[in-house]
This record gives C-alpha cells, sequence and structure tokens, in this order.
C-alpha cells in the first residue's frame, strides 16, 4: 500500500514538473518568433554594412580615420554576449566554454579586457580567479534593446580602442542558425579587415581607387565607422536573443518529453503495484475463507 | 550605355528597395543631387529628407516614387546604388497625423534639449518628421493633378 502512495505522489510531482516546463517551452517560443524576427530582419542591414565598412577601409589610408588605424595586437577587448536566466539548455555553458578557451589563449599573450552582458556571464566572470580585466557588466539586459541601449558598451569599446588600451575589439556571441542551430561565434570588429570580410573583392579588382567621397573622406568616416560598428554590436545581440529563446524552448521541449516518458514509466509501475495489492488481498481473502469452511 | 542602373535601399527594417532605375533623387549635406547611370564612383552622406526615383527615362517628374529617410549612407559605383539608410517609408506606411503629432513633440523636445546629445535627437526627430510630411505632401499632390 506504502508503495502506490509514493509512485502516486511521484507521478503528481512530474506532471507538476511538466506543466512549468510546457507552458515555459510555450513563453520562449512566442519570444523566440519575434527575436527570430528582429534578428532577421536587420540581418541584411548588418552585413551590408560591414562590407561597406571594410570597402570603405579599402578605399582609404589608415590615417584617414583613427578607427583604421593598424597596429601589433596584443591587448584584446572581448564584448561577451550571455544570458540573464538560465534553464536555456547549453547556451550559457557553450558561451562561457568559449570564453575560457579564448582567455587561456591570450593571457598569457597579451592583456584581455573584458564586457559582459548578461547575468550569467557577470556571475562567471565575477568567480574567475584571472588577470581579465573587466570594464562593464550590464545585467537585466532587455528583451528587445534598442541602440540606445547599446551606446554605452558601443562607445565604451570605441574609446578604449581610441586610446590604445585595447588593439582589438571582438565580439563573443551565439550566432542563430535556425531554430534548432545555433553556433557560438567570435567575430572581430576593430581593426577592420576587409582581406577576410570581403574575401574576392582583391582578385575581381572591384576596388574604384577614384571614388569621390562627398562631403569629403573625414566627414563620411566619421560618420559612418562609429555607426556600422554599433550596428554590428547591435546585431549580435539581436542574435543572441533569438538563440537564447530557440535553445531555451528546445531544452524545455526535451524537458517535457521526458517528464511524459517518467510518468509513463511511473504510471506502469503504479498499475502494477496496485494490481499486486488486490492481488494480494483477494488471496488473502480466498486464503481465510478456505480456512472458516 | 546601359539606361539604368540597380537600386537597392537597406534598412534595419528590411531590404525595402531593390529595381533597375533611371535616376534616383537623394537629400545630402551639400544639397540635393541626382544619380544616373553611369555615374561616377561615390560615396556619400544622404541627409534627412526625401529620396525620389524615377523608374522610367520617359517618366515625368509626376510619376517619380517618393520615400521618406532619416539618413544614411550611399555607394554608387556607376551601375549600381547601394543605399543603407536608418529609416526609409513610402507615402502609403505614412500616417500624417502621426507624423504631424511626432513633429510637434519633437519641436517641444528641442526647446527642452539641456544638452548637446538631446538637441541632436530632437533635431534628427523633427526632420525625419518633417520629410514624412513631405511624402504625404508629394502623395496628395499627385493625386489632386490627376483629378
Amino acid at each position: 500500500m506504502a508503495k502506490t502512495q509514493t509512485i502516486r505522489r511521484r507521478i503528481r510531482s512530474v506532471k507538476n514538473i511538466n506543466q512549468i516546463t510546457k507552458a515555459m517551452e510555450m513563453v520562449a517560443a512566442s519570444k523566440l518568433r519575434r527575436a527570430q524576427e528582429n534578428a532577421l530582419r536587420s540581418r541584411m542591414y548588418s552585413s551590408s554594412a560591414r562590407e561597406a565598412l571594410a570597402y570603405l577601409r579599402l578605399l582609404s589610408k589608415s590615417r584617414d580615420h583613427e578607427l583604421f588605424s593598424h597596429r601589433p595586437v596584443t591587448n584584446r577587448l572581448f564584448v561577451v554576449f550571455t544570458s540573464d536566466r538560465g534553464l536555456a539548455g547549453a547556451y550559457n555553458s557553450n558561451i562561457l566554454k568559449k570564453l575560457t578557451e579564448t582567455l587561456q589563449r591570450y593571457q598569457n599573450n597579451g592583456g584581455v579586457k573584458l564586457i559582459v552582458i548578461g547575468n550569467k556571464g557577470a556571475q562567471f566572470t565575477g568567480r574567475l580567479r584571472t588577470t581579465a580585466n573587466i570594464v562593464g557588466t550590464y545585467t537585466n539586459w532587455p528583451a528587445e534593446p534598442s541602440t540606445a541601449d547599446l551606446q554605452p558598451i558601443v562607445r565604451t569599446a570605441i574609446k578604449l580602442y581610441r586610446q590604445k588600451s585595447v588593439d582589438s575589439v571582438n565580439i563573443i556571441y551565439t550566432d542563430f542558425v535556425s531554430t534548432i542551430k545555433q553556433e557560438v561565434v567570435i567575430r572581430e570588429i576593430l581593426p577592420i579587415n576587409p582581406a577576410a570580410i570581403l574575401p574576392n573583392i582583391k582578385t575581381s579588382g572591384a576596388t574604384q581607387p577614384d571614388t569621390l567621397f562627398e562631403p569629403s573622406p573625414a566627414a563620411v568616416l566619421n560618420f559612418i565607422v562609429p555607426r556600422f560598428i554599433e550596428t554590428q554590436i547591435y546585431q549580435a545581440n539581436l542574435e543572441a536573443i533569438a538563440s537564447e529563446q530557440a535553445m531555451r524552448m528546445m531544452s524545455m521541449k526535451n524537458a517535457s518529453d521526458n517528464a511524459h516518458d517518467i510518468i509513463d514509466d511511473l504510471t506502469l509501475t503504479f498499475n502494477g503495484a496496485r494490481q499486486a495489492a488486490i492481488t494480494q488481498e483477494l488471496a488473502e481473502i480466498s486464503a481465510s475463507a478456505t480456512a472458516i469452511v | 550605355m546601359s539606361d539604368k542602373f540597380s537600386f537597392e535601399l537597406i534598412t534595419p527594417a528590411g531590404l525595402k528597395f531593390q529595381a533597375d532605375v533611371y535616376e534616383v533623387l537623394l537629400p545630402t549635406p551639400q544639397g540635393q543631387i541626382g544619380i544616373l547611370p553611369d555615374h561616377r564612383p561615390l560615396i556619400n552622406i544622404v541627409s534627412p529628407g526625401v529620396i525620389s526615383i524615377r523608374h522610367n527615362r520617359q517618366h515625368t517628374d509626376d510619376q517619380l516614387e517618393h520615400m521618406a529617410t532619416a539618413g544614411g549612407f550611399a555607394q554608387i559605383d556607376g551601375r549600381r546604388l547601394r543605399l543603407l539608410a536608418d529609416l526609409a517609408e513610402r507615402a502609403e506606411d505614412i500616417d500624417e497625423f502621426k507624423a504631424k503629432a511626432a513633429l510637434e513633440r519633437a519641436r517641444e523636445l528641442q526647446h527642452a534639449a539641456k544638452d548637446q546629445v538631446s538637441l541632436a535627437d530632437a533635431t534628427a526627430l523633427i526632420e525625419q518628421n518633417t520629410a514624412r510630411l513631405k511624402v504625404a505632401e508629394l502623395k496628395k499632390r499627385k493625386k489632386t493633378s490627376r483629378l
């Protein structure tokens, strides 16, 4: 009897968990839809902006703009996008694994500075006993950030690069490939490397050295370069948010499926135990009946 | 010489325009410029204002297609014009009353602005909404001229 009671209790608790994971799955699915729309919509703009930057870099000399200066890279800045909340599968651990690798690679090979977005990343870097220098952490990040939310990060990154405190600016984020595939990516934002962004421009001879800049090269570059850097960081954030929701949805779906399996298993065991108890009772009754007769 | 070139208008809200056209008029800090096929390579800042597109050589000014933009960056190489803009809206997408109200609010913001950043923001809003209203106005004028 006691056995059926405990099984029944376990079934009930698994059912409760199932309800929670199912609700979280649905919430994540609806958030994913919005996040996905946001990320896909501006993807073309940001990739065009990236190409335009590379193109401008090819057309102009490094002295034309501070952000175009090339120098040997010793200090690196990494902007890391993690989430505020957990229960998103391997989302945060994948990013933090990449971050750990990166730190190991570059720490003894020049300095590393970090800007961390999201609670999970902040907790992780808080525990780190390393020489990595944390420039800023941003937690309670909005679900649909605007470019204004990213302004402080962009401004800090550009300032550090200008002051030569860092020689390269990178972002670590999760690229949203599809609902079932997300990839952790490290992307170098500064210095701008045209060869990496436009691999076939040299061979195709598409550069036009006699290009005119209006009003003037300096004015164009001052206007465009910080803006397009912001665009790239913004896009990375949108991709990261879409990935987070996709991974949360998938992991909650797996949890719900698993809960179903457990419920089925337990129900089977429960029925078996109940049946055994009934059989035993019947056996006892008939045994006592034969004893009386 | 082909008599058309491809024009792409890309905004953070997606691809807003892509077609072969004959002429594009762009607002720039130095005034309006017209881009025709085989224009020399040019990289230009676009200011907030009205972009006008002439699809065919034979089209008159009444047949221009207008769009409001909040400014951006144009890359021109004779056969292609790629415009990266913060915003681009056709007359159909513009709510005139909303734009008018937004313009009023932006003017108030401009008066109340205490620092350079909020002043610049307010000014940008004013220019944006003025462009919207202008596009809506052009559309209306087109309708009445046809009557």
